[in-house]
């Protein structure tokens, strides 16, 4: 089992990385946090380490179900809208991991915005579908 | 387990009335449903599953609802559906089994997607439109709505939707259970445009037998 230590240094260089496309994020934290097993971990680390783990984890698993392992279409790495998602939730991450209530109150709101950006990439997505059907009817 | 043996001469429906005689089937619960009402109890159909025999004759029981409706249209495809929870995976333990038995290709409808065009799960068009977001492209098939527990019928008519959204139609849902509604799941259907026929193998309470019923600890009928 990874150390405490260990796991918050690599939440911070993880979550300090320029991203210069938009799986990389994903990839990072999904490689990170998909097979921890938090209950176990919950005994170790505090609850705000716990806590941004297991919403990097359900995050992470949801996007990737709805947009790559799971999809029918090429996953959209090329969308501007999901490089905001990913940049914005390494900045959730890295503002949640400081601790002080000013980085908290900005985490947060790095979050909604990331989760706003997933919402919008998807309804790109049914935009998309929506126009293939109409282009396929014509 | 049940052996094979004790199996010989037992009806489909005389077996699996059976069944909810036997533990882990029909279980008490403290679950509510979305609309705030105590569920009570809850059929749990995996663990229904779980046992080969049990398997076969429920997609034998299946098996007999769809040859009825075969006798009215032809069955393009069987629908199978995966909640929007994720928690249950209903039918979808059964596809495979019951895609063999009655020579009709299965889809999934998988409920918890957030894309529209994806709670249908089917091979895409390919050549131009590789890789691209598309429908599923049912092209005005008619698919039965297979599922295994049907209370409001909310999530049945999530899952009529995904295959209208896909271009795909629905005149039949199969569950294996109906759970007792105000107003009941039937009307629901019924009152759609055009009408849709909900079957049911059993319906509960009522088909819970009464000793059952004392036993797990759940209301009695009035």
């Amino acid at each position: 089992m990874e150390e405490p230590e260990s796991i918050l240094a690599s939440l911070q260089r993880v979550s300090s990385e320029k991203f210069g496309d938009t799986g990389d994020f994903l990839d990072h934290f999904r490689s990170f946090v998909v097979d921890m097993n938090l209950r176990v971990l919950s005994s170790t680390l505090d609850e705000r380490i716990i806590g941004v783990l297991y919403l990097i984890k359900k995050l992470t698993n949801d996007v990737w179900t709805n947009l790559f392992t799971d999809a029918s279409f090429d996953a959209p790495v090329e969308s501007k809208t999901l490089r905001v998602f990913s940049e914005d939730m390494a900045r959730f991450v890295n503002l949640s991991i400081q601790g002080d209530p000013e980085s908290d109150a900005k985490a947060l709101q790095m979050l909604f915005k990331a989760i706003m950006s997933y919402y919008q990439c998807l309804s790109e997505l049914v935009a998309e579908a929506e126009q293939l059907q109409v282009d396929k009817e014509v | 387990m049940w052996s094979e043996t004790e199996l010989e001469g037992s009806d489909v429906y005389g077996y699996l009335h059976k069944r909810f005689n036997g533990p882990n089937v029909i279980r008490r619960s403290g679950h509510r449903y979305r609309v705030g009402s105590p569920g009570e109890f809850y059929s749990d159909f995996d663990l229904l599953l779980n046992d080969p025999y049990n398997c076969r004759y429920v997609t034998a029981a299946y098996a007999q609802e769809i040859e009825e409706i075969s006798k009215e249209y032809a069955i393009d495809l069987l629908g199978f559906v995966e909640k929007s929870d994720g928690g249950s995976v209903g039918a979808v333990r059964l596809a495979g089994a019951l895609s063999i038995y009655t020579g009709i290709p299965n889809i999934t409808v998988r409920l918890g997607r957030e894309l529209e065009f994806e709670q249908v799960k089917t091979s895409r068009l390919e050549g131009e439109f590789a890789g691209k977001p598309q429908k599923a492209w049912l092209s005005g098939a008619l698919v039965v709505v297979i599922t295994d527990n049907t209370s409001s019928g909310g999530e049945a008519e999530k899952a009529v939707k995904a295959v209208e959204y896909n271009g795909g139609r629905v005149k039949d849902i199969i569950t294996y259970t109906l759970r007792e509604w105000k107003p009941p799941a039937t009307e629901r259907f019924e009152k759609r445009t055009p009408p849709i026929k909900l079957h049911t193998i059993w319906n509960l309470p009522e088909d819970i037998p009464e000793r059952r019923r004392v036993e797990i600890g759940i209301s009695q009928r009035t």
